[in-house]
């Protein structure tokens, strides 16, 4: 297997382990070695059956040879003869067989009558034959010598007594030969090359073994027919490979890699059109793959995906929509419900006697929880925080009911628990699907830091004193509104002080849990919050925050969280003083002004500023507003609690008259153009932090504010 | 309240103002100057002492800058203000009408 994936593999690298090459190769490697080993088993037949042909011609022959030769003559006294004399000779008398010394001592056999008569039978015998040689010839045991006794051989023959070595193991079953089956022996004797040898034994008449006659047949032109049939074979292998091997391959081709490449090819065309967004694909569809086989069903397979992953994606894409249709909807509501919550921060920043920060993260795109504050007249500001039963939309719905009612409720005039016993009321009147919401309500005057509250079903409020820590205040609880119609809250009341604190929450913090399961708990929420103490409602809240976050970790938030936090910080100091609106009152005012500005230790430049723009405008009221009548004035003087900033408020109930409205003088014309009037207004303008005016209640109010 | 000392040195009459020049006070000076403007050569206006002064007693030296510009007499001079007299000379566009030293 190759070690790339076929995608990082170079065209040549591909065209290597393509299915077709492949399968070229397997198909050329298996027929050489199918026909190796067909070529082994041919070639052991043929040469067998050629071998077998000239050892039994050898065989026969050399029986014939024996059976006329015992009646020609008797070969038993020449055997006997020779093999004396061989065996009389000493190791190194016979050690050359073809030295003359040697061949003397056998030389008056060769002119024996009986040795001529053998010699000329077996003479006969070869001539007639295509044996190599035919002989008579005795083993001796002794030396493993084969001794020739007499040898036709008419190129090279052996005279009686000549001899050659020879295996034993060879000649040994020639010996214990019983008459059955053919007897040979074959070698390559360095002098013939392949050679068999075949024979049969001669016996005496007592039954012993007195020679053999022996056949030589030259197994050379086997060997030599052997390498032209192999070589012939080759050759007819070799095309019929060819042959086959491009037939498989062009089978193959066919019927496997086109079917396959096909369906590559249809697959990189689909996924390519499902990149590209085309809905409506038919790649797989149009698939024409009849083998019949696997790849067959393959692209059957395929194309029944096709059709499933069409259907598939048209479901995806209109629940896809749906979803996203609902989350836009559901996040435009959450926007809703955010804003119907008074969530500019710092609310109220014309009041400095009190501030107030609140804050809402919904646990699911909108909630049931919700905070609000508002001023039910100048002096008291309401505080609500309210939880509704369940999550989700439908908490969300009744959250908007019951801030309504609520905030509707407190304009009465009457205390939180008269309210909230009505707000029950009402709510029971309509809640059908027994909902129900917690309540905490506080009124608070600012002027004396009175708070009066209910409190409904809701989390314990947590009170801070001025000079001390945040404590649970365990409030009077009444029964939550949307429960029973004849419920009756109870009123109670904490003084504020300057520099006291209120926080009040949902169940969502205290109830934070974290990946156990454990809860942040109001133990860890008050010491949250006295780890802030000291700080603005803002950075209270967001200390609270950022514990029950790091307390939460990754675990989900499971429930809304809405916090409210409350400063007082005391009355602001307010003095007034009502005067009839004529020029010669002018002194008594600026006095009294004064006197608030020398109690602020205030700069010279901005006490003239001041006490120019009172004359200004005090001028400008008891000059024009009352034209036809007598009229007072009111002067307001108000410093914030740092002493840093005074605000001027003068009112008249005179005719409708807006200052600031009156044309800009041009202060670059030539002298004798030039007139006083706008002057005065102008230099107010340019010399206070700000200057409104509003005509409220039959009254001309102007407010300057100057920071010192 | 406001002290006005008039001191006259040959044709030349000077207001020595100390106070405050506002709405009040302002037409106390009117009266000053108009009954000493008529045949003086030059008219200048001391605030050495003089705490602040609001568009009523701008009016008043506009109104003496312009007879004298009528009558083709010198400047008004305006000398010894404080820095916040100043300030309302530079915010109203006087600095350019009068001679301020």
């Amino acid at each position: 297997m190759p070690k790339k994936s076929v995608r990082e593999m170079t065209k040549r690298e591909r065209i290597r382990h393509s299915l077709s090459s492949r399968i070229f190769r397997f198909v050329l490697l298996g027929s050489v070695l199918l026909g190796i080993v067909c070529l082994l088993i041919g070639l052991s037949l043929y040469t067998v059956a050629v071998a077998r042909q000239d050892i039994s011609t050898a065989f026969n022959l050399s029986r014939n040879a024996s059976a006329v030769l015992s009646k020609a003559a008797n070969t038993e006294p020449l055997s006997r003869d020779v093999m004396n004399r061989y065996r009389a000779l000493s190791e190194s008398e016979r050690a050359d067989p073809s030295s003359e010394s040697y061949k003397a001592h056998f030389a008056d056999l060769t002119k024996r009558e009986d040795y001529k008569m053998i010699l000329s039978v077996l003479s006969d015998y070869r001539q007639s034959s295509d044996v190599y040689d035919i002989y008579l010839a005795m083993y001796d045991i002794d030396t493993d010598a084969m001794v020739y006794i007499a040898d036709p051989d008419s190129n090279n023959p052996y005279e009686p007594g000549a001899w050659e070595s020879v295996r034993h193991e060879g000649i040994k079953k020639f010996l214990e030969w019983d008459g059955t089956g053919m007897l040979y022996d074959i070698g390559k004797p360095e002098k013939y090359g392949w050679m068999c040898t075949s024979g049969v034994p001669v016996r005496s008449r007592s039954g012993e073994v007195t020679g053999f006659i022996l056949a030589d047949v030259t197994l050379n032109n086997v060997v030599s027919g052997m390498w032209s049939f192999v070589l012939q074979y080759f050759v007819a292998l070799l095309l019929v490979i060819a042959l086959f091997g491009f037939l498989l391959l062009r089978y193959m081709k066919k019927t496997v890699v086109k079917p396959i490449d096909d369906i590559t090819a249809a697959s990189r065309n689909y996924s390519a059109d499902k990149k590209a967004g085309v809905q409506n694909t038919a790649h797989f569809t149009n698939l024409d793959i009849r083998t019949g086989d696997e790849i067959e069903n393959l692209a059957l397979t395929v194309k029944e995906m096709e059709g499933n992953l069409q259907d598939y994606e048209k479901n995806l894409t209109s629940i896809t929509a749906e979803k996203q249709r609902i989350h836009t909807e559901l996040t435009l509501a959450n926007k809703i419900q955010a804003d119907m919550l008074p969530n500019i921060f710092p609310a109220f920043p014309d009041r400095d006697e009190f501030d107030i920060y609140a804050s809402m993260i919904p646990a699911k795109e909108v909630g049931g929880d919700f905070y609000d504050f508002f001023f039910i007249d100048r002096d008291h500001l309401a505080l609500v925080i309210a939880d509704v039963s369940g999550k989700g939309i439908p908490a969300a719905m009744f959250m908007v009911m019951a801030k309504g009612i609520i905030e509707t409720q407190c304009m009465s005039g009457s205390t939180p628990a008269q309210i909230l016993t009505e707000v029950n009321r009402l709510i029971c009147a309509k809640n059908r699907e027994k909902m129900f919401v917690t309540v905490w309500l506080g009124i608070v005057d600012l002027r004396s830091g009175e708070l009066i509250a209910a409190n409904a079903g809701h989390e314990y409020p947590i009170l801070k004193n001025p000079d001390s820590n945040f404590e649970v205040l365990k409030d009077k609880h009444g029964f939550v509104i949307g429960g029973f119609e004849r419920i009756r809250y109870k009123d109670y009341t904490i003084r504020m002080q300057p520099g006291s604190k209120l926080f009040v929450y949902t169940d969502g913090v205290a109830e934070a849990t974290d990946a156990d399961e454990k809860m942040f708990g109001l133990e860890r929420t008050v010491a949250a919050l006295n780890k802030a103490k000291d700080k603005s409602p803002q950075i209270i809240l967001e200390t609270v925050d950022a514990d029950v976050r790091e307390f939460v970790g990754d675990a989900e938030q499971f429930d809304d969280l809405t916090m409210m936090c409350f400063a007082y910080y005391g009355a602001p100091a307010v003095k007034e003083l009502t005067v009839p609106a004529r020029i010669d009152r002018q002194p008594q005012v600026t006095a009294f002004v004064e006197a608030e500005l020398n109690a602020m230790d205030c700069s010279c430049s901005g006490r003239s500023q001041i006490n120019i723009a009172i004359d200004e405008l005090f001028g400008n009221i008891a000059s024009y507003a009352y034209p036809d009548s007598e009229g007072n004035a009111t002067v307001r003087v108000k410093t914030d609690r740092q002493k840093t900033e005074i605000t001027v408020t003068l009112i008249d109930s005179g005719i409708p008259f807006d200052p600031l409205q009156a044309q800009e003088p041009d202060i670059t014309l030539p002298t004798h153009q030039r007139k006083v009037g706008g002057l005065g207004i102008h230099m107010v303008k340019n010399s206070m932090d700000a200057v409104d005016y509003e005509y409220k209640d039959g009254q001309n109010v102007l407010t300057i504010r100057k920071k010192l | 309240m406001l002290n006005i000392n008039k001191i006259k040195q040959d044709d030349v009459i000077i207001f020595e103002l100390e106070g405050r020049l506002d709405t009040v006070s302002a037409p106390a000076l009117q009266d000053a100057v108009d009954e000493e403007i008529g045949d003086a050569a030059a008219v200048v206006f001391d605030f050495k002492k003089l705490e602040y002064l609001s568009s009523a007693g701008l009016r008043i030296l506009l109104t003496t800058q312009q007879d004298m510009e009528e009558t083709g007499r010198p400047d008004v001079t305006v000398q010894g203000a404080n820095a916040d007299i100043l300030s309302v000379f530079a915010v109203t566009g006087f600095d350019n009408v009068l001679n301020v030293k």
